[in-house]
């Protein structure tokens, strides 16, 4: 009997010695991330309490800095400049037009190529890793789906018998415009006339767009130059609101006052701005746009931010670990949608109940997800350059303003921009 | 005769003391860095294509003769001149006949009135310009409402070519008027009372006594506000960024670039299109006029000697 409880102990003093070893072996890290807003901190902070459990070996923590996303390549390159690879953070968030920055000052490749692991997971689950492409390195992915859709107020147009799901064409969409401007007076959506915002919309629908997969300037494109046709045609035609302050307080007025019952937006506009409003509350629904030709898209993309991991980052290995969980996980990906209502980048995503099934309260309690479901293998490929930026600011001095001042048409502005850019490029 | 055991009163006295010197060390040390080299580095780069990381290459005066010819950069250097012309003469011009009446000893709330006017100062330049694009808002602002009801058509002073320098003039002057008026204020408390007495006893009217006394007395004063004012506006920066920016859009130069500063063409081909030698040899060549004026306003006003 003492044998067998000798054996009880020695027995339990093994098992709480390799307890404490495994504790003991528990590695500590804890992970600098730049955020672009205070809101993504409280969801990274729970991703990691259910990473942790996934990895017991791990016990990781966050740092969560706020850096606005157009701001972090400045900071970081001023980090990078110092040499001291402990202060790097081991991931960023920047926006879109931000990566091209990195490009300029010839350091995308400071961050780890994502490609590998895209292209293990299936590249047709992720439809905007264009956008943080280079040289055919992959840098990032969307963290949420950007597509395009049309917003408007079911109310107004139930009673004027209009009904945007049945738009075919955008013909359709200008001769409904007629139809609710002369009932109500009312336009059909806000149009920017101060800058590219909505008009990339259009070029990029239509299958143009400013460069082309192998770095070509395209603004003189056929379809690039017809996207801005439509869009003149659709304020020349009164269907269209125009307004130089797109995001502000006019525009969010006019929604209130009915005055506009539309908008053409991407899908993070309904958390952004609508929400804001909540007089409009109930009454918004969404539905993808018109084609510009029967068969052509019925979606476009504005907007999007990715994280990135630079390789040398004291804690890159299990940086990587965790953009892994948070991207290339259904599971992770449903529950950032859930916090931030935004529609994931990520196909897989799109299966999980919480996705499929919600109902957004805001927009009537409508199945959002099987609008944007329906977009997902629609979405037009929007590729960045070195030199978007200076692309964007010609768009927005020499195109959009010439064009709806009725100074030059669009084709003639349009070449005019081509030819511009092109001699900044090939200085 | 006791010998010091300091070591300084030791040093020969045909050399020279280097007490003083080492008094000024920490100052130079600290304009070396943050001032001196700062300046050097930047004129450096203008001859490289240094984009803010990698080594840069040498190339000549490419960057110059490229700014030169940029259409771009001649229309911020021309806007950034309209807002000298026009926000500086209603600066000085407004600045000293509100601080004027100020001065008046039979003006009752001056306390209030400084008050009012000096509180934008001290206000945040990004807050006023948020209330401000709401003033300017073209269908539902405070300002086409008041011209409304005054019988003019409302003005798209954020979207229009025409409108857009003055929004922005508006915005930095009603930001500025408080301390301009401050200086004026200041250098008119400063004066003999007895010369103006002596003018009026000699029959001096009130424009005359403006004209030939008061202003002439005031010439350091205006001399220090121009600069200052001239300084203040040829770095406007803010104003139009805040103005015409959009949410996911990043600063812009307003409708066609009609209002782009060229602190604000520098930022944005430093930051923007990260050309940063580029962004340096704006920089540079807006400091050599800035230079020039400066010079000339001091010149103008006497700072040199005899003036006109």
């Amino acid at each position: 009997m003492s044998k067998f409880k000798n054996g009880i102990v020695l027995g339990m003093i093994m098992v709480m010695s390799v307890t404490v070893i495994g504790f003991t072996q528990q590695k500590k890290v804890t992970l600098t991330v730049w955020s672009q807003d205070s809101s993504e901190a409280p969801y990274i902070v729970k991703e990691v309490k259910i990473f942790n459990q996934q990895h017991p070996n791990l016990k990781l923590t966050i740092k969560d800095l706020v850096i606005p996303g157009g701001d972090q390549p400045t900071k970081f390159l001023s980090v990078l400049a110092t040499g001291d690879l402990k202060l790097l953070p081991d991931m960023i968030c920047p926006q879109h037009f931000a990566f091209a920055r990195f490009v300029r000052a010839g350091i995308e490749d400071e961050f780890i190529n994502l490609r590998p692991y895209l292209e293990k997971d299936g590249l047709s689950n992720f439809p905007s890793y264009e956008m943080w492409m280079y040289n055919d390195a992959v840098y990032g992915v969307n963290v949420s789906l950007c597509a395009v859709v049309y917003y408007y107020n079911k109310e107004v147009m139930d009673r004027v018998g209009i009904n945007p799901q049945n738009f075919m064409l955008w013909d359709d969409f200008i001769e409904a415009g007629k139809k609710l401007k002369n009932a109500t007076g009312a336009y059909m959506t806000p149009l920017d006339i101060a800058s590219w915002n909505q008009y990339l919309i259009f070029a990029l629908q239509n299958d143009g767009g400013i460069f082309d997969k192998a770095g070509n300037v395209i603004l003189d494109k056929l379809e690039t130059i017809e996207a801005l046709e439509l869009y003149k045609r659709l304020l020349d035609e009164g269907v269209a609101w125009p307004t130089s302050q797109f995001y502000g307080v006019g525009t969010k007025q006019a929604y209130r006052e009915e005055k506009v019952a539309g908008c053409i937006m991407a899908g993070w506009y309904s958390g952004a701005i609508l929400s804001s409003i909540p007089e409009i509350k109930g009454k918004w629904r969404i539905t993808l746009l018109p084609r510009f030709k029967p068969g052509g898209r019925r979606t476009s993309k504005r907007g999007g931010s990715a994280y990135h991991i630079p390789k040398n980052s004291p804690n890159a290995e299990v940086a990587l670990e965790f953009w892994k969980h948070l991207q290339l996980n259904p599971k992770a990906q449903a529950r950032r949608f859930a916090f931030f209502g935004k529609f994931p980048g990520y196909k897989p995503a799109f299966k999980e109940p919480i996705v499929k099934q919600y109902k957004d309260e805001f927009l009537g309690y409508q199945k959002t997800a099987e609008v944007y479901l329906d977009a997902f293998g629609e979405l037009p490929r929007f590729y960045h350059h070195p030199y978007i930026a200076e692309a964007f600011d010609i768009l927005n001095a020499d195109v959009i303003s010439q064009v709806v001042t009725n100074k030059l048409t669009p084709e003639e502005a349009l070449r005019l921009a081509a030819d511009k850019l092109r001699k900044i490029i090939g200085r | 005769m006791i010998k010091s055991r300091n070591w300084i009163d030791r040093i020969p006295k045909s050399l020279p003391k280097i007490e003083p010197y080492l008094f000024l060390l920490p100052f130079f040390i600290t304009f070396f860095i943050f001032y001196l080299w700062p300046v050097l580095f930047n004129v450096i780069i203008t001859f490289t294509d240094w984009r803010g990381f990698h080594a840069g290459n040498y190339i000549g005066l490419k960057n110059y003769s490229e700014l030169l010819s940029s259409s771009t950069f001649r229309k911020a250097f021309f806007n950034t001149f309209w807002y000298f012309v026009v926000a500086g003469s209603i600066l000085l011009s407004s600045g000293f006949i509100v601080s004027y009446f100020l001065n008046i000893p039979s003006v009752r709330g001056k306390k209030i009135f400084r008050t009012i006017y000096f509180l934008p100062v001290a206000a945040s330049p990004v807050i006023i310009g948020i209330v401000f694009v709401v003033i300017y808002e073209f269908r539902y602002g405070v300002l086409n409402y008041i011209l409304g009801i005054l019988g003019f058509s409302p003005v798209n002073w954020l979207g229009d070519v025409k409108f857009s320098k003055p929004a922005v003039t508006g915005l930095f002057v009603w930001r500025m008027f408080g301390l301009i008026m401050m200086y004026y204020l200041v250098g008119l408390q400063g004066l003999d009372v007895s010369v103006l007495e002596a003018a009026e006893v000699d029959g001096a009217n009130t424009w005359q006594t403006i004209f030939y006394i008061v202003l002439p007395l005031l010439r350091p004063v205006i001399l220090f506000i121009s600069v200052v004012v001239s300084i203040q506006v040829f770095q406007i920066f803010q104003e139009p960024i805040v103005l015409f920016s959009s949410l996911f859009l990043g600063g812009s130069g307003g409708p066609q670039d009609s209002a782009l500063s060229i602190m604000q063409y520098v930022y944005r081909i430093g930051f923007s299109y990260q050309e940063m030698a580029k962004a340096a040899t704006a920089t540079l060549l807006f400091m050599c006029v800035i230079g020039g004026i400066a010079f000339l306003q001091m010149k103008y006003l006497g700072f040199f000697g005899r003036g006109r």
